[in-house]
């Protein structure tokens, strides 16, 4: 049996879930884990807070653009009420600050298995292209655009359709200069400068989770096709496969990256040419993670064991043809829930 | 290397007067029945759901596609799992169903060209 405490963030699970609540099923369903499941979150709406099911603690903590010192001073508070042994970050936005504050939360006793900074940032949206041609990894032809004036320019030479990306987070795929002058102004004004524009590429998608340990030698891949998608482009619905030469332009990417922890690879099969173009490297799980799971591979339940210093050892192939689908839920909970996260920061369900 | 006649009416009691191809047994003409001789593998990667008498689908746990056949699809692929030259499916066909051989021989012809084309199955060499 693995004994700790979990701390997850990003409970958020409307139409485009964050992993956290899902990184908490692989372990509370896997039979393996006795511990306390504990909820961080900066948004006293995540739907998250009320999922009294999965989480047995809940605590706000300040969102990611405050920084590290915010952080690390609410997390003190916490582990004075509440033991955490490993916390695992599923944000982008949060990733750099948990890697940079590792060994103050070390020093509170609060493991991670993610990441260094270096990695997180070689693999970001804006330096992405630079790596993969790099590294002779297919990608699709990408412009950073530092003003509006460049856009008429850029659509002339990428086509139409094509694919606006903020900085950080966020995409569109425009098909006309009308709409790529309205998400343009619109992701400019969420996410400032540069963006990006990237050749649409016809084709599916496939992703890989997956995880590294310490050493940087794998413990488990999954792939996943996706078979749904939503309007955002997310994926609703997937099916787990396996194409072994796909899974090892996978690991030839992390071990490019040098990767330790949890990884999203994001690739596009082109239709036409066969090839599989790199589309986004995330350095946490998916929110798909759970499908990994149940198709065999435990890999939040693996990382957990990881950042408590436990040897792993390469989990066994997982299952193809396990199909996830995802629906709408609803946690119906009192008012009294969310007066007591909204006016004391945090709720003890057990 | 000693040409030869084609094979085709052998056994009919004619002859095809005209000279084999290659290493094949039948000429230009009758080289559909070359390929006829010929066994098809299934790729590893299908996972079948053949129920008889009922539509069926195989799930290619490589590229995640998933491809309904009917029962005549089912059937044939269940053939070719057992190893059975495309003669020999053409054979059980006709036994199995009311087709004559020569529409099932075309039939069988185009759905192997149709799984070899997604990926499914290959000629067994």
């Amino acid at each position: 049996m693995i004994k700790g405490n979990l701390a997850v963030t990003g409970l958020i699970s409307m139409d485009n879930p964050s992993p956290g609540l899902a990184i908490v099923k692989c372990l509370r369903e896997s039979g393996q884990f006795k511990g306390k499941f504990i909820g961080l979150t900066f948004d006293v709406l995540s739907t998250g807070i009320f999922a009294e099911s999965l989480l047995d603690e809940v605590y706000l903590i300040p969102p990611p653009i405050e920084g590290e010192n915010p952080l690390l001073e609410r997390l003190s508070e916490i582990v004075r009420k509440t033991h955490i042994d490993v916390i695992i970050p599923t944000l982008d936005s949060e990733m750099v600050i948990y890697a940079r504050a590792r060994d103050k939360l070390s020093a509170m006793g609060i493991r991670l298995h993610i990441p260094d900074e270096r990695q997180i940032k070689i693999r970001a949206k804006l330096v992405l292209p630079e790596f993969a041609q790099r590294h002779n990894f297919n990608i699709p032809k990408t412009i950073a655009i530092n003003s509006k004036g460049q856009l008429q320019t850029v659509v002339n030479d990428l086509g139409l359709p094509l694919v606006l990306k903020g900085p950080f987070l966020d995409c569109h795929i425009v098909n006309t200069m009308e709409e790529a002058e309205v998400f343009f102004d619109r992701l400019v004004r969420s996410w400032g400068f540069p963006l990006l524009a990237q050749k649409y590429i016809v084709g599916e998608e496939y992703n890989i989770a997956a995880l590294n340990n310490g050493d940087r030698e794998l413990i488990g891949a999954v792939t996943m096709k996706k078979i749904g998608i939503t309007r955002k482009g997310k994926a609703w619905a997937g099916v787990t496969v396996y194409d072994p030469d796909f899974l090892n332009l996978g690991k030839k990417v992390m071990s490019k990256l040098e990767w330790v922890g949890p990884i999203e690879l994001e690739f596009i099969k082109g239709a036409f040419s066969q090839k599989f173009y790199l589309i986004e490297v995330n350095s946490r799980f998916p929110s798909w993670i759970y499908l990994a799971a149940r198709a065999g591979q435990n890999l939040p339940l693996a990382t957990f064991q990881l950042a408590m210093g436990q040897r792993v050892e390469p989990l066994s192939p997982y299952k193809t043809g396990m199909i996830f689908y995802r629906s709408a839920h609803e946690y119906i909970a009192s008012f009294d829930i969310l007066k007591k996260i909204t006016i004391h920061g945090e709720i003890a369900y057990r | 290397m000693k040409r030869k006649r084609c094979i085709a009416f052998w056994g009919e009691g004619k002859s095809c007067e005209e000279w084999a191809l290659g290493k094949t047994n039948y000429c230009q003409k009758h080289q559909h029945l070359a390929r006829a001789e010929r066994k098809v593998a299934i790729s590893k990667f299908i996972s079948p759901e053949l129920s008889s008498g009922e539509n069926g689908f195989l799930f290619d746990s490589n590229s995640g596609n998933l491809y309904i056949i009917n029962r005549v699809g089912s059937f044939i692929v269940k053939q070719f799992y057992e190893n059975k030259s495309i003669a020999e499916v053409v054979r059980a066909i006709t036994e199995n169903y009311e087709v004559g051989s020569e529409e099932a021989l075309t039939d069988v012809l185009s759905f192997v060209e149709q799984i070899k084309d997604l990926g499914v199955g290959t000629f067994h060499d």
